[in-house]
Formats: C-alpha cells, structure tokens, sequence
C-alpha cells in the first residue's frame, strides 16, 4: 500500500516531458506533439522530431526519427517509414504508432535485438499524418459530426470540405470505375464523399509532403500505413485483384507473420480482404 | 536493391474499439445563416475535352499547367490561355469552348420547399435531406434559377453533408465491390455462410442510388 501511494505521487511529481506516455487516454493534437516531444527529450540519443511537411491549414506533418547518430543522414542504413492517422478519426492509430515508437525507444537499452535494428536502420514514425483532420476530430462543441471526420480540411471547389488522403496518391489514382448510373451529375457532388478522391493526384499537401519525405530515402525497406478498426491486414494491390504485385509472396509471408503475431498476443485474427480501393499509400509505395 | 516491403494493417483497435458513431445534426437553425452569395458570371472562358482516363487528365494538367480544373466522368473542363489551347489541340484533343455556368458549382443548402422533384426538374443533385433544407449541388445557372425561384440558398456547415449509418447486406465480393465503387464510406465487411454484410457511412445521395441498383439499404436511426 505504502509502495503504491509512494509510486502514485512520483508519478505526480514527475513531469508529463519525462514520464511514460500515458495510453489511458486518447490526445488530442497538442498531446499527440507533446508525447513526440517527450520521446525525444528521455531518448534523446536515438530520437528526434523532424517535420517533413505542412498541412493544407498550416500545421506541421511531424515524423519521429529512431535511428543511432540520429542527427546525422545515414543513407546507407535501410529505412523504415510507418504513417498513421491519415484518417482523421482514427485516433487509435495514432496512440498505435505512439506506443510503437516508445516501445522501440524503450527497448533499445535492454533488448538487444532491437538495439541491433534501431543501430542498422532509419526508423520514421509519423503519428499523424492528417493533422488538420484530427484536429478536426477534437472540436468538440463547435461541430457535432467532427468526431467521425476522415478527409483532410481541403475548402473543395463547391463549397464542401476534405479529400481523403488514402485515394489521394498518385497511383492508380481513381482508378476504381464509378458506376454507369453516376454518370451526370455526380462529379459535382463527389467532393461530399468521404472517400473523396480530390482534383488530382497528389493534389494535396499532406499526401505531397510524405511522397517528397519518401523520396529523400533511397534505401527505403518498409512501409507500413497504420488505419483502424475493422481488424484487417491489407497489403497490395488495393486497386486490383486481378493480378499479383511483384514481390507478392514476400508480401503474403509478412501479411502471415504479422497476423499470427497479432494473434498470439490479442488473441485477434486479423482477416486479409475488404474491397479494392486505389490512390491509396500502400499501392504507391509498393509500386 | 532489397525488395522493398510494403505492408498495412487496417485495424489495430483490438484493445480499444471505437467504432463510428454518426451524432443527429446539429441544432443551428437555418434562419440564423446569411443567404449564399453566388458569384457574379464568370467572363473567362471555359474549355472542355472529352477523357476520362485519370492518369491522363493528371499528365495534361501537370504539364500544360492547366488550371481551374474540373473532372467530371467521361470529360474535364479547364481555363486555357492560346498557348495552352494551342497544344491541347496539337495533341489531337477536340476541344470545346463551354460557358462557366454551366460548369462551375456549389454545394449549398436549400430551405425546404415544394418537393424533391421540383428541385430535380432544374438539374439539382439532392445529396442530403435534413429536417428543414436539402443540401444540393448544383451549377451556378441553375441555383440562379432557384433563387429567382424563391428559394433561400444558404451555406453549408463545416462538418456537411452528413452521412447516415447504413448496413448493406449483399452475397458475393462481387457485389461488396459493386457497393464500394458507389464511394460508401465503408467501416467493415463481415463475411458469413455466404452473406457479406456490409457496415459504412453513406449520404443519401448515394443511397439513393444503391436502392436504385437493387441494393437494400438499412439506414440505422
């Protein structure tokens, strides 16, 4: 008991920079930047806040770097880039690639595993990827269906708001056929949908900034695009089903080791099929 | 070069689901937003070529620079000064000059009104029925024709148009594609003995437009 309460006002006196990142919550955006913030301030050897890009609202697109000499470019060491949250609402994933990125920190001291991969790779964790969408998503009081936002907060050319960054890359962007009866009319009103495509590929500065960050990894190993929540594991193609990507039984051996290692700790299979989309970010990396 | 692994998990709430929940609309009422001002007729001219090929349409935006770019299915519409014509017509496209207001649009609300039809009859697109207005796309020339009608045009708040809830329940992966390709916002697919339920998000618009496909659309409350 003693021990308890002695731990609980440690915990607070300790300063939120400095103490674990608290899971018990989700954060809003300025949580979000203050838990990457006190990554980089307990691990500061191997962490470091970098921001690759701005938002269409002007908030900065932040990117976590682990790597040993993380101040310093190592384009010789594979890269791993991982991105969450370009839909909006999807907060858990943010708190995923939050965890993901402490754990890695954590662990790099005792584990040696880990050590060896945080040593030989660059590691890019980008928490939110669509920070004016999530923002968005926490305003509370000033809009009652903004907890559900997925797109970005483009102005579109009707008067609607948001693209949908994951239908925004410039792959196979809109590739997937509306159907005849759309014909007319529709194009005008397709700006409201939530799977919004927008004007072009890469039309938007979100999905520009990460397509340039991408560019500057020559040596770019993995990537891995974090959504919830229906359990999925979905790897490319995402716009066809009618041919295999190159590389297709690499991808099949990690879609399998990543379900059963899902498996074995949350007891969750996770299922490998939804439906085709295009413009997404897997698809364009891949290809 | 090392193959480079590209993977995705959709889905990562296995300790915490929060699954979509769509709140009623908001309480704002119509009466206390100014009405839409339309913008006065556009004097720059409009062309449009015929294409419905997205890579295309990117490539020929991207290196004719052209701007004020509108896709519509099956062609685009776009500002062009004689240079830019110039190749467009040398890269064998036929292009037609078009009038703006027949082009450009808005998504605006309407104050309900007489019925759904009268507003479809001038070549309105109905995207969502709220309780006191529709919430339309239409070309400028036709919301000036409503407005000289009498109706009130007002702007759109910034969380619409809003979708409904809906559950879709189809038989094959076939059919689950048939739904997407309407731009439902889908959240999942379960799939039993044969029967793919389908659980998203979808305006009325494009429920409509299932149902008028054969699909059976269950709207929650």
């Amino acid at each position: 008991m003693r021990t308890t309460v002695i731990a609980t006002l440690l915990g607070m006196l300790a300063s939120p920079l400095t103490a674990q990142i608290d899971f018990t919550h989700f954060k809003n955006m300025t949580d979000v930047t203050a838990a990457m913030t006190n990554i980089q301030t307990r691990f500061p050897a191997i962490a470091r806040v970098q921001t690759i890009g701005t938002s269409i609202d002007g908030n900065p697109i932040q990117a976590i770097k682990i790597s040993d000499n993380v101040a310093t470019s190592e384009p010789s060491e594979g890269a791993v880039v991982l991105i969450a949250t370009q839909h909006a609402r999807e907060w858990l994933a943010a708190e995923t690639a939050l965890f993901v990125a402490e754990k890695i920190c954590e662990q790099y001291g005792p584990n040696a595993e880990v050590h060896a991969d945080v040593d030989r790779l660059e590691i890019y964790i980008i928490p939110v990827a669509n920070p004016d969408g999530y923002i968005f998503t926490w305003l509370d009081g000033i809009n009652q269906n903004g907890t559900e936002w997925r797109k970005n907060r483009r102005h579109n050319a009707g008067g609607s708001f948001g693209v949908d960054l994951n239908r925004n890359w410039g792959f196979q962007w809109a590739a997937v056929p509306a159907p005849a009866d759309m014909n007319g009319s529709y194009g005008d009103a397709n700006e409201t949908s939530w799977t919004f495509y927008g004007t072009g590929p890469f039309s938007e500065p979100e999905t520009q900034a990460m397509r340039d960050f991408l560019a500057t990894l020559p040596n770019l190993k993995a990537f891995e695009d974090i959504h919830t929540f229906s359990e999925l594991y979905l790897a490319p193609w995402r716009y066809t089903s009618l041919e295999l990507p190159p590389g297709s039984q690499t991808l099949e051996a990690l879609a399998n080791r990543q379900v059963a290692a899902t498996a074995a700790v949350h007891g969750h299979t996770y299922t490998r099929n939804l439906y085709r989309s295009s413009g997404g970010a897997i698809d364009y990396v891949w290809n | 070069m090392s193959k480079l692994a590209v993977v995705v998990i959709a889905g990562l709430a296995v300790l915490a689901c929060r699954g979509p929940q769509i709140p009623p609309p908001p309480s704002t009422t119509p009466e206390t937003l100014p009405a839409v001002v339309l913008p006065e007729p556009s004097r720059t001219p409009r062309y449009s070529i015929a294409t419905a090929d997205p890579d295309e349409i990117a490539l020929l935006t991207q290196q004719l620079k052209l701007t004020g770019v509108t896709a519509t299915p099956g062609a685009i519409y776009f500002e062009a000064d004689a240079g830019q014509l110039s190749r467009v017509k040398e890269l064998g496209y036929q292009v037609t000059q078009v009038d703006p207001e027949v082009v450009d649009y808005r998504i605006v609300r309407v104050r309900r009104r007489g019925s759904e039809e009268e507003l479809r009859a001038q070549g309105i697109t109905i995207i969502a029925r709220e309780k006191t207005y529709w919430i339309v796309s239409g070309k400028l020339g036709q919301l000036r024709r409503l407005v000289a009608d009498g109706y009130l045009l007002q702007p759109i708040a910034p969380d619409e148009p809003r979708p409904r809830l809906v559950r879709i329940v189809v038989t094959s992966q076939d059919d689950v594609q048939r739904v997407a390709n309407y731009q439902i916002d889908i959240f999942t697919v379960a799939d039993s003995a044969g029967r793919f339920t389908i659980n998203g998000a979808a305006l009325d618009m494009q429920i409509d437009r299932l149902r008028a496909a054969g699909f059976t659309v269950v709207q929650h409350p």
